[in-house]
């Protein structure tokens, strides 16, 4: 391109040079030291050619490189102090006069940042588990893994035997520490006070390494002996608890749980954090549970019996997937041709300590407590969302006010504000605004962390406030809202012309109409994608708490049978005549005994089940509970075909097969044609030898979560949960009744009681915790939403005022006004609705995903969000849209 | 803290801008040091050392009239002070008495014109 300059010599110096100059010369010195360039420039062009003038030029720009060119104006300081005061006093000045504006700004975003702030703590809380340990990154979990057949090995679990640790210990020189863990609840009292028992659920029997490896530091007692046989420790509380104010290191405990020993207390440690997966009270030695009966005669050499955790820490130094291989032989060594012979491929992995909590898929074998990353997951997007239409507000309020701050800019512009000091006092307008947002968002979360915890059952606390990083976050968080909500803004305001403004009339602004536009689609698509997950996720609730479940666990009181029988006393015979007794009580229907409850875990998890003829590379996995013959029709299973074990004599002897019922499940998956033809058929469970007497048609023992799995029944009469069903309007009369026949019955035990229902929805605490708050933030997120719409809605009104005023006085009813002003809104919302449909969809078929038993999404619910969002709209615009149509347009129109 | 030497470069800068004086400034400057040494001098060497010069106390400055081929913009015109002129005379002084006690025959011969 070429354009002919007449009023300039031909020789220019290079345009990019003088940019460079630009770049680096101090503003004030700029004047000065480009005029001597040019002149000096111009010089040598009239003497030695413009040509060789240019390569001069480059030389001079760059002995202008120089520090003291460089270094802004220090002598301004003072000045730019005055200024910024000055910005200040402004933004607050806009702040006070525009107090509607303001103040939707402020409440949307603080909310939106209290909302974040929750979640960042909720978040922070669960990526903080297990990181106190000293150890952390070396410890690991052991997860062996099955396969079946040309099956991939899945590691699901984290269930060993009690054989595993020492043989690993023994041939894998990279583990510095290995610690066997296994809980119990148990029965506690001070051997010097045996008549006062109390009941402990969180009890953890682990070995001497237990303590090397996980950082639970003693208040007292002595390291050197914890965990050694016949030694427990205690937790500070579990220490108040049995020994009072005394020292409890020293003294002697009874402790009744699956095995019944004394223990001699140790040491205390300070309670356990909350953000730790191990959770327990009181520490007992592994050596004493595995010496007492049951561990000690387990059978194939302490190989069979899945009931274990087993803990490693590597060497700093160890590679893991070696460690891993080496693991994989150990294991095959001791039981390579046992799992052949079941059928099984197998393999161990090891899994990092802090990958445990939020990895739920892969279960324990204790009451860990687990989270849920794809709940971290979920909360983290639902925080930026409502944050994000918090910042929309911001943005759409401040340039669609910007006619009202155009005669400012104009004026400013005219006395000489140069465009970066526009666009820094609007930033500091939305500093303000920001600052003012974030104090009453942290007053706010401080105020709302309990409620919170109370509805989410959560443990959120300000003491994180304390820390640092908080503060870090804090200040990070107000940088970025300052700037993601003011820059936009900040450059539209600043970049008006002087001269268009001040002459009248700006019409240049309805170019950033279609970006508001859009925002306010995405607020809206956003708040619809919000309110149809709320409505799906309560659907599912609903869904899964009220489905049928083939068992009938309504009004079941369940209380727990004795721990402590007395010498010489048979539990079969106690047990049922104690359940004898309790028939007789008035107001209780049916009484039985199991080893389980619904809502409950099986007892045999993973049983390998084939037909006795079959390959056993062929076997299914299954699970396996033991009932009395009561059982059944307290629940109301249906029986398909055979018998119930009511019906039936249980055979004592030796060799007589097993007796078990299985459900239809299982009848299909071992390829039986029909329950009937299953009934007398061998099977193989686990290598004992069963016969099916009985089919029950399936019902649901565990949570949505799960699908139906194949299920055995064996008959045992020794079962520890009973179950009372009760038909009665005075029930705490009846609990006294069934209490005091308890206490005549096992002296020495504790009374407990609860009921079945209860017991099973607890298998959803997670998933109402979910929903609440869900639920919670999606409301605060559409409120947001609405706040903005509103400011929006009013700006306009109040612009349209004059087009109104003309309209009535040309004829125009209130109702066409109205809907004049609303039909804008409501497009965007059904924008926002087509946006939405496909993103909630989606989003909430990957929630669902992880249900077996599950609802379909229907186009209701679509609807249903879609009018609601209308709804709201329609309902926050409305009354601005009245107010102006109603309004008498000579109000509008006499001025001018 | 002010430094009150003077360097070589900063001397012959310091006397151009009294020979020049009223119309001394950069540009000027470096233009007449060019024509009287045989190596190019850049504007940004002669700003630097007015700048040097400026906070030693020795010129002063001020803006002068915008010149149509700097392109409208102003100029700094420098004046030699008292300090500076002071300086000048002391120097001289230092070099004459120095020049007055070389004997003829002690510097060797050199041609030039």
């Amino acid at each position: 391109m070429y354009s002919m300059k007449s009023n300039q010599n031909e020789a220019a110096p290079p345009k990019w040079m003088d940019r460079v100059l630009e770049c680096f010369c101090a503003p004030h010195l700029l004047e000065e030291v480009k005029g001597d360039l040019h002149e000096r420039f111009h010089l040598r062009a009239k003497r030695i050619g413009a040509s060789k003038a240019r390569k001069y030029y480059l030389r001079e720009v760059f002995s202008f490189a120089r520090p003291y060119i460089m270094r802004r104006n220090v002598s301004n300081n003072t000045l730019k102090i005055a200024m910024f005061k000055n910005y200040f006093k402004i933004a607050y000045r806009n702040l006070i006069n525009k107090k509607v504006y303001s103040g939707i700004n402020i409440v949307g975003l603080s909310i939106g940042i209290t909302c974040c702030m929750l979640i960042f703590q909720y978040v922070a809380f669960e990526k903080s588990f297990d990181s106190f340990h000293e150890h952390e990154t070396d410890i690991y979990r052991v997860l062996p893994g099955f396969g079946r057949g040309d099956e991939k090995v899945e590691f699901k679990g984290a269930y060993t035997p009690q054989s595993m640790a020492p043989a690993f210990k023994e041939a894998v020189p990279e583990i510095l520490h290995i610690t066997r863990v296994h809980t119990d609840n148990v029965i506690v009292s001070d051997a010097a006070h045996p008549d006062k028992v109390f009941e402990e659920d969180e009890v953890l029997y682990a070995d001497p390494d237990f303590l090397k490896m996980f950082t639970f530091p003693l208040k007292s007692g002595n390291i050197r002996q914890a965990l050694l046989p016949g030694t427990a420790l205690l937790s500070e509380a579990a220490a108040l608890k049995y020994f009072g104010e005394d020292n409890p290191v020293g003294k002697t405990m009874a402790v009744t749980g699956q095995v019944q020993q004394d223990y001699r207390v140790v040491g205390v440690f300070s309670g356990v954090p909350d953000n730790s997966h191990l959770q327990f009270e009181i520490l007992l030695s592994m050596d004493n549970l595995l010496k007492g009966q049951g561990y000690a005669n387990e059978p194939e050499g302490g190989w069979s019996w899945n009931n274990f955790g087993t803990y490693i820490q590597l060497h700093p130094d160890a590679n893991r997937e070696l460690t891993e291989q080496k693991l994989t032989k150990v294991l095959l060594e001791h039981r390579g041709e046992a799992l052949q012979h079941q059928g099984y491929r197998s393999g161990i992995k090891v899994q990092p300590l802090k990958d445990i909590h939020l990895n739920a898929e892969i279960t324990g074998a204790l009451n860990e407590a687990m989270g849920s990353s794809r709940t971290v997951y979920f909360f983290t997007i639902i925080g930026l969302v409502t944050f994000l239409i918090a910042l929309i507000n911001y943005i759409n309020l401040s340039t669609a006010r910007a006619l009202n701050r155009a005669r400012e800019v104009g004026v400013r512009k005219v006395i000489g504000a140069q465009k970066t000091q526009l666009v820094v006092q609007f930033l500091c307008d939305a500093a303000l605004t920001n600052f003012i947002a974030l104090v009453l968002a942290l007053a706010a979360t401080a105020w709302l962390i309990p409620y919170v915890n109370n509805i989410a059952d959560t443990h959120l606390s300000t003491a994180l406030w304390l820390h640092p990083d908080f503060w870090l976050v804090f200040l990070v968080t107000l940088l970025v809202s300052t700037l993601l909500s003011g820059l936009y803004p900040a450059f539209i305001l600043s970049s008006f012309k002087p001269v268009t403004v001040l002459k009248g009339r700006l019409s240049s602004f309805s170019s950033q109409q279609w970006l508001r536009k859009g925002l306010v689609v995405l607020q809206f698509a956003a708040s619809i994608v919000l309110i149809t997950g709320t409505v799906i996720i309560y659907n599912q609730l609903d869904y899964m708490r009220g489905r049928d479940l083939g068992l009938d666990i309504e009004k079941v009181l369940t209380i727990e049978g004795p721990r402590n029988l007395q010498e010489g006393i048979d539990r079969a015979n106690a047990t049922a005549s104690f359940l004898n007794e309790l028939r007789k009580i008035p107001g209780i229907e049916q009484a039985a005994s199991s080893h389980s409850l619904p809502g409950q875990r099986f007892n045999w998890n993973g049983a390998s089940i084939r037909k006795a003829t079959d390959d056993p590379a062929n076997a299914l996995r299954g699970v396996a509970t033991y009932v009395d013959t009561s059982f059944a029709k307290l629940y109301g299973l249906e029986l398909l075909a055979g018998k119930g074990f009511e019906d039936i004599t249980i055979s004592t002897a030796e060799d007589a097969p097993w007796p078990v019922i299985i459900n239809e499940n299982l009848v299909k998956s071992l390829d039986f044609e029909g329950p009937s033809t299953a009934i007398n058929e061998m099977l193989d469970i686990g290598g004992y030898e069963a016969q099916v007497i009985g089919v029950y048609k399936d019902f649901n023992w565990t949570s949505a979560h799960q699908e139906q799995q194949n299920v055995v029944l064996g008959p045992s009469s020794t079962g520890r949960h009973l179950s009372l069903k009760v038909s009665t309007s005075d029930l705490p009369a009846t609990v006294d009744k069934i209490e005091s026949l308890y206490n005549q019955f096992f002296p020495a035990n504790v009374f407990n009681y609860g009921f079945v229902d209860q017991i099973f929805d607890r298998q959803y605490r997670n998933d109402i915790r979910f929903a609440k708050l869900f639920g919670l933030f999606a409301g605060l997120a559409i409120f947001i939403a609405c706040l903005g719409l509103f400011g929006l809605a009013s700006f306009t009104s109040q612009q349209r005022k004059k087009e109104i005023g003309v309209r009535k006085v040309l004829g125009a009813s209130v109702g066409s006004v109205v809907k004049l002003l609303n039909i804008d809104f409501i497009k965007l919302v059904i924008i926002g609705f087509v946006v939405a449909v496909p993103v909630a969809w989606y989003i909430m078929d990957q929630w669902l995903a992880d249900f077996a038993y599950r609802i379909e999404i229907g186009t209701g619910v679509f609807l249903l969000a879609g009018l609601a969002a209308l709804f709201i709209a329609i309902l926050t615009v409305s009354g601005l849209s009245i107010k102006a149509a109603i309004s008498n347009p000579v109000d509008s129109l006499r001025e001018e | 803290m002010k430094r009150t030497d003077l360097g070589e470069f900063e001397e012959v800068v310091l006397l151009t801008v009294a020979a020049l004086t009223p119309q001394a400034y950069s540009v000027a400057i470096a233009e007449d040091l060019e024509n009287h040494s045989s190596r190019t001098v850049t504007t940004g060497a002669v700003h630097a050392a007015l700048q040097r010069l400026e906070n030693k106390g020795y010129v002063k400055s001020h803006m002068g009239e915008p010149t149509s081929e700097r392109g409208g913009r102003r100029k700094r015109i420098f004046t030699v002070t008292i300090a500076g002129s002071r300086m000048l005379q002391d120097v001289r002084e230092v070099r004459e008495s120095l020049w007055d006690r070389i004997l003829p025959q002690s510097l060797p011969q050199t041609n030039y014109v």
